[in-house]
Parts: structure tokens; sequence; C-alpha cells
């Protein structure tokens, strides 16, 4: 991620992904290079400092594996399990998910700013410290989880569930919740009206 | 190169260690606190703390600075050599020096306090208290507020290159993230400077 190149391809200015000198969107085969990452993925206990923005992933299994300043910006995710991620200092703004299974993460120091998400459960997560601001949610869950200082600001959350959360410190400035369900959590502890927060 | 954040629950400031890929020499911005965890994180990975970089005189980005004295031998870089009980180097507004083969281009941000800086090294910056997500810093008074949002929209929203946010406290973020849904800059909250 320190080490970014643009696509080799003329005039384009996106960042080439990891193994290749292009950007995903000039790979000509995709698949390959998604079951090349899969092998990479199964060498290694941790995959760090890997710059896969704009990648496409649809019905794949990347459960388990621990991320560690990666770069997922602009990524689509489709249909695919991702229960039981581990990732510090990640970057996914702007990135898609839907129809996914995003169970018990164990997210630190990320960033989803941005990303759109419908149909996603994120049953019992630990979300800590982790950027959710601008996300758009539908038909979502974060139920049972930990979201201790994360922040949801400008997040336009619909029919989505924090059943039985830790809200502590975590910020909902200029949200907008509709058939939101806080039942169980201490929303109390939340922010939602702006004051010193350090 | 390895990044690291070290979270200090005193404070809930963040800091930030990073060195080579192999250990050796280090950096470290703003270790508000110096405990096991921290030293672990730096000697697990082999390195060897040789520069501290400071954001501003806060002590929760500033107090771990009396115990890693003990343990390493590094240079200190703040706006005023006076704040550390020892000699610091003295930033310059816009002067670049080279750590560790890494250009640091320190940035003057008046705002937190008087003697704030942050810090840009390849694409990432590090914002100390002027900028977190979703939020600007807490200034001394409401009436340096204004100008601190100014300060941040005269250096830091014209960058190039969408650089990555790293906040003294608080999860990091982008400035593009930070220029869509941070409400200071978006238009949802306005500051007026007052006259007097």
């Amino acid at each position: 991620m320190f080490h970014a190149q643009t696509c080799c391809i003329e005039g384009c200015s996106h960042s080439a992904v990891s193994f290749r000198d292009t950007c995903f969107e000039h790979i000509e085969e995709k698949e390959k290079y998604l079951d090349e990452l899969s092998i990479y993925f199964d060498s290694t206990d941790i995959i760090k400092n890997l710059n896969l923005t704009g990648v496409i992933l649809k019905d794949r299994d990347l459960s388990g594996r621990k991320f560690y300043v990666c770069d997922f910006r602009g990524s689509q995710v489709e249909k695919s399990n991702l229960s039981k991620i581990s990732m510090r200092l990640c970057f996914l703004t702007f990135s898609r998910f839907s129809d996914c299974n995003l169970n018990e993460l164990d997210l630190k120091y990320t960033t989803w700013s941005g990303a759109n998400m419908s149909d996603c459960d994120f049953t019992g997560s630990d979300l800590l410290h982790t950027n959710f601001n601008g996300i758009q949610t539908r038909n979502c869950s974060f139920n049972d989880s930990d979201l201790y200082f994360s922040t949801f600001i400008n997040a336009k959350l619909e029919e989505t569930t924090f059943r039985d959360c830790n809200l502590k410190k975590v910020n909902f400035c200029e949200s907008e919740r509709v058939n939101v369900d806080f039942k169980y959590s201490n929303y109390e502890e939340a922010l939602f009206i702006e004051e010193t927060i350090f | 190169m390895k990044l690291f954040l070290h979270f200090a629950v005193l404070g809930f400031s963040n800091t930030y260690l990073f060195g080579p890929e192999e250990g050796g020499d280090a950096i470290l911005i703003d270790p508000g606190v110096m405990n096991i965890e921290l030293l672990n994180l730096i000697e697990n990975n082999k390195f060897y703390i040789k520069h501290i970089l400071i954001t501003h005189n806060h002590s929760t980005h500033m107090a771990g600075i009396q115990t890693l004295k003990k343990i390493y031998d590094f240079d200190i870089y703040s706006a005023k050599p006076s704040m550390i009980s020892g000699n610091a180097i003295q930033l310059v507004d816009g002067k670049t020096f080279n750590l560790n083969g890494f250009d640091v281009t320190p940035i003057s941000i008046e705002g937190p306090s008087l003697d704030t800086f942050i810090f840009k090294i390849k694409n990432m910056l590090f914002t100390g208290d002027v900028l977190a997500a979703g939020v600007i810093g807490p200034t001394p008074n409401h009436q340096a507020r204004p100008a601190l949002l100014e300060k941040i929209k005269e250096k830091v929203v014209k960058m190039e290159g969408n650089p990555l946010i790293f906040p003294g406290h608080g999860p990091p973020s982008t400035l593009e993230s930070e220029l869509q849904f941070n409400p200071y800059f978006n238009g949802q909250r306005q500051l007026q400077s007052s006259n007097h």
C-alpha cells in the first residue's frame, strides 16, 4: 500500500493492483488473477501491504484470513464469505458489499467510509475504532457486536439492526436512520449530537 | 515498510510506529504513553526508535518520551525544542527532511495549540489533533475554531493524491472521505469568525 504504482495503461490513473502492473479493470484474465490471489491467501497467515483497489469478488470464500495494511478501496464484493476475517489498518473506502457473510469480524483501525452495503450480516463482530462514516446500509445486521469508538458520521442506515451491541463512544452524528433497531444496546453511551469528543 | 498503530487508553490517543520490513531504525509519532505493549511492538519487530515526531505539546501525545529516553537514543522533532525537557530539532513549516529514507514534510497548522504541526510522509498524513474522521480538532476557545478550519482548507484540502489520514485520535480516514462526509467540509456545519 505504501508503494502504489499507477496502472501502466496509457491514460489510466488508477492504482495498479498487487502482482500486476495494471489496475484491476485492465487485467485481461480477471478470474485467473483472482485464483492466483486465492492461492496466495492460502499460503500465508497474515496478508499484508496488498493493493487490491477496485477488485471485484463474487462467490469467494476469504473466511478466517488476516489482513494488515491492505488497500481495498473501491472494491466490490458479492455473495462472498468473509466471516472471521481480521483487519488492521485496512482501507475499504467506497467499496460495495452485497449479500455477504461478515460474521465475527475482528476489525481495528480500519476505514469503510463511504461503503455501500446491502444484505450483509456483521453479527457477533468486534468493530473497534473503525471508520464507517458515510456508509449506506440496507437490510444489514450488526447485532451482538462491539462497536467501541467507531464512527458512523453521515451514515445512511436503513433497515439495519444494532441489537445487543456495545455502542460506547460510537459517533452517529449527522447520520440518517430509518427503521434502525438499537434494542438491548447501550445507545445512551453513543453520540448523536456533536460535543467535544477529545 | 511496516506501520503500526498503538492505542493509549489514557487520553484515547494514537501512537504510530513505522520502520523497515526487516527491522532496524524506526520512527514514532506522538508517543502518548510508553507501556509494555508498545515496547513489545517495537522489540518484536526488531525496531530501534531513532526518531520521534511530535505534532503538538499535549501530554496525551508526548508523555511517553521520558520513559522512551531510558531505552532508546533518538532525535525528537517538534515545533518548540523547549517543550521537551531536553533538546529537540525545531520543525520548519514546509521544509522537508529525510528520516530513514523517507521524506517528511512538516506542515504548520495552528489550532489545537499554537505549535501544532502535521506530517506528510509519502501518501500518509499524520494529523495529530488537527483532523480526525468526521471531525476537526479541539481548539483552546471557540474563536480559534474558524481559523483552524480555514488553515485546514488552505493546507490540506487541496492536497493531491487523496492522502491517507492517520489522526491522533480515532480511526484512520482518507482525504476524499473527509471532503464528502466531514460536516465541516461538506457544508453541514458552519463556523463563523467572531469580530471584536
